[in-house]
């Protein structure tokens, strides 16, 4: 303690003082004896000071959890452990091997083939016709797997190819467990962002329609009502085909030429449930600026600087996953690149390749682990 | 090593984060145990909304649990480390997302300080329910991160170096709140003193 006067806030501020009264031992009782002895008037002050010290450390301590609240806590922490070590893991580990020239070339490939589109189309009664026609063509072998999200929340799956899909709220997806021929069947509204692989087109049906892609990001919507299929693309190249038209395009599948009708982006299409047309919209027409849209669709991935705490909540959002990492440590590293089109697989690879970083992927929980702190 | 519970209840920080970076359920248990109450107090005075302050305890934990395998090996705080993360989580939770200086603090670094008076007058013995009432009032009517920092440093036994941290600002930014709360108080005092007194010469009159 300074030599001045020894005000009470004097004694309230210094740490030795508080440590003493709260935790005495028989050196401090000797030190604090020896101080009043060399200053015998501050008798006073120092029981004051005493009395300050443990009424502030009472008064500070008045939040406790009840019992009901420390127990509710308890059980829902001990539920989410119960859960990680139920489910099976779904685990991707960094690809390490990765070198940074590689990784350049697959993010501009994926880039310059980002595509949006849109896709109206009905379900109900005629909708399990196709969808029938769906489950027998799929090969034997392969078990076919239905997601529903009946959150209202985006929910993200991740496919055996390692493409991503985010399903909206009340829709529900088709897919195998692992992939012989890439196609998948949706109903209701999903973006879908494919690893490009040319030799192996990605099909997504709906009642009505088919689109077919090579590597791109693209965004299906098939509600349960009457409405007309919409189709918009935002980069990139798909094909679409009205079923009825082209009988013939599962076959067509393995080929990876692009015929039918070939969207470029901000271009989209409908297709006409009654007339069974699939119709050109006119250019001027943007999709992208319905309020109905997915966020994760909406999203450019275009980060400049962006501080990894940041980067993590957009990919939160977009995609209604939750990222575990350490933030004291990687929180503020600065990230600049564009994702635009990625699956978030890939995302989470170019992301923590840059943090020198590895990810796991359980269900929506994301946990990132490893990194170097950023100064 | 043992595993029943009550071999983790007297365990060290040290025993318990090599435990829990392990796998071990138990310790991670013993954890919870040790520091979830205090944590939720903090909590309290960061947010009012006990359902939001549960929320972020939990997932505090549950983060802890499942960066287990990755959490650095040496820590000198279990403690530290939860109450830094509270607070990040619950920000993060309230959207703010400035971290350091922000406009709360600026005003309180630019108010006037308050003239301190050389403690002249004797220290009379205050009872200590009038006490207590003064710093409940006080309390209650402090600068969000006053009270943060007075809570820190009386209840948590948290170091300002370490509370600066936790509270992502300067050393001089935390002497400062703690120093302003204090001459708050001591100045309620004065005034209580004063009322009284005036009051009793009002009387007597």
């Amino acid at each position: 303690m300074k030599q001045a006067s020894f005000s009470l806030v004097d004694f309230l501020e210094d740490p030795d003082f508080v440590a003493w009264v709260k935790h005495p031992d028989e050196n401090q009782n000797a030190y604090w004896q020896q101080f009043l002895v060399a200053y015998p008037d501050k008798k006073a002050v120092v029981e004051t000071a005493r009395h300050y010290v443990l009424v502030l450390v009472e008064q500070t301590g008045q939040n406790l959890p009840s019992a009901a609240q420390s127990q509710s806590m308890r059980e829902t922490i001990q539920k989410q452990v119960r859960e990680e070590k139920r489910s099976t893991p779904f685990i991707r580990a960094t690809r390490t091997s990765w070198n940074w020239m590689q990784m350049a070339a697959t993010v501009a490939l994926v880039l310059g083939l980002a595509v949006t589109a849109y896709w109206y189309s009905q379900r109900n009664a005629n909708q399990s016709e196709s969808y029938q026609q769906f489950v027998q063509a799929t090969p034997k072998g392969s078990s076919l797997h239905e997601t529903r999200n009946d959150t209202d929340k985006p929910m993200t799956i991740l496919l055996s190819d390692g493409s991503s899909v985010v399903l909206q709220a009340g829709s529900r997806l088709s897919y195998p467990d692992t992939f012989q021929r890439r196609e998948v069947y949706l109903v209701g509204k999903a973006f879908f962002e494919v690893v490009k692989d040319p030799t192996r087109p990605f099909l997504v049906y709906t009642r009505g329609v088919a689109t077919k892609v090579l590597g791109t990001s693209f965004m299906v919507d098939a509600p349960e009502s009457d409405q007309p299929i919409k189709v918009a693309v935002k980069t990139g190249k798909v094909a679409v085909y009205a079923l009825e038209e082209s009988p013939t395009v599962r076959e067509k599948a393995i080929d990876p030429a692009l015929d039918g009708m070939v969207l470029t982006p901000n271009q989209s299409a409908e297709y006409m449930a009654e007339s069974h047309r699939l119709v050109r919209t006119p250019d001027t027409v943007s999709a992208f600026t319905q309020p109905d849209i997915q966020v994760v669709a909406k999203q450019s991935f275009d980060f400049d600087e962006t501080p990894i705490s940041d980067v993590f909540k957009t990919l939160e959002l977009a995609y209604g996953v939750h990222i575990s990492y350490d933030e004291s440590l990687l929180g503020e590293c600065p990230l600049s690149a564009s994702l635009v089109g990625q699956p978030l697989d890939e995302k989470l690879s170019v992301i923590c390749k840059a943090l020198e970083a590895q990810y796991t992927v359980q269900g929506n929980q994301v946990v990132i682990t490893g990194g170097q702190r950023c100064q | 090593m043992a595993s029943l519970p009550s071999s983790w209840i007297n365990s060290n920080d040290q025993q318990l984060w090599r435990g829990l970076r392990e796998g071990n359920e138990l310790a991670f248990t013993a954890i919870f145990d040790r520091y979830h109450r205090t944590l939720y107090n903090y909590g309290s005075k960061l947010a009012a909304d006990s359902a939001l302050i549960e929320d972020a305890v939990q997932e505090v934990f549950i983060d802890v649990w499942r960066m287990r395998a990755s959490l650095s090996e040496d820590i000198l705080s279990i403690k530290f480390y939860l109450y830094r993360s509270l607070r990040r989580r619950i920000q993060r939770i309230q959207g703010k997302y400035q971290s350091s200086e922000n406009i709360d603090e600026i005003a309180d670094e630019e108010a006037t300080p308050m003239s301190i008076t050389e403690e002249t007058v004797q220290i009379e013995q205050e009872s200590k329910a009038m006490l207590t009432r003064r710093i409940q009032e006080l309390l209650a009517h402090l600068p969000k991160r006053q009270a943060e920092a007075l809570t820190l440093y009386y209840y948590d036994d948290f170091s300002i170096s370490q509370i600066a941290q936790i509270m992502d600002v300067n050393e001089k930014s935390v002497r400062n709140f703690i120093h302003r709360a204090l001459t708050s108080l001591r100045q309620s005092r004065n005034w209580l003193i004063g009322s009284l007194l005036i009051s009793w010469l009002l009387l007597s009159m």
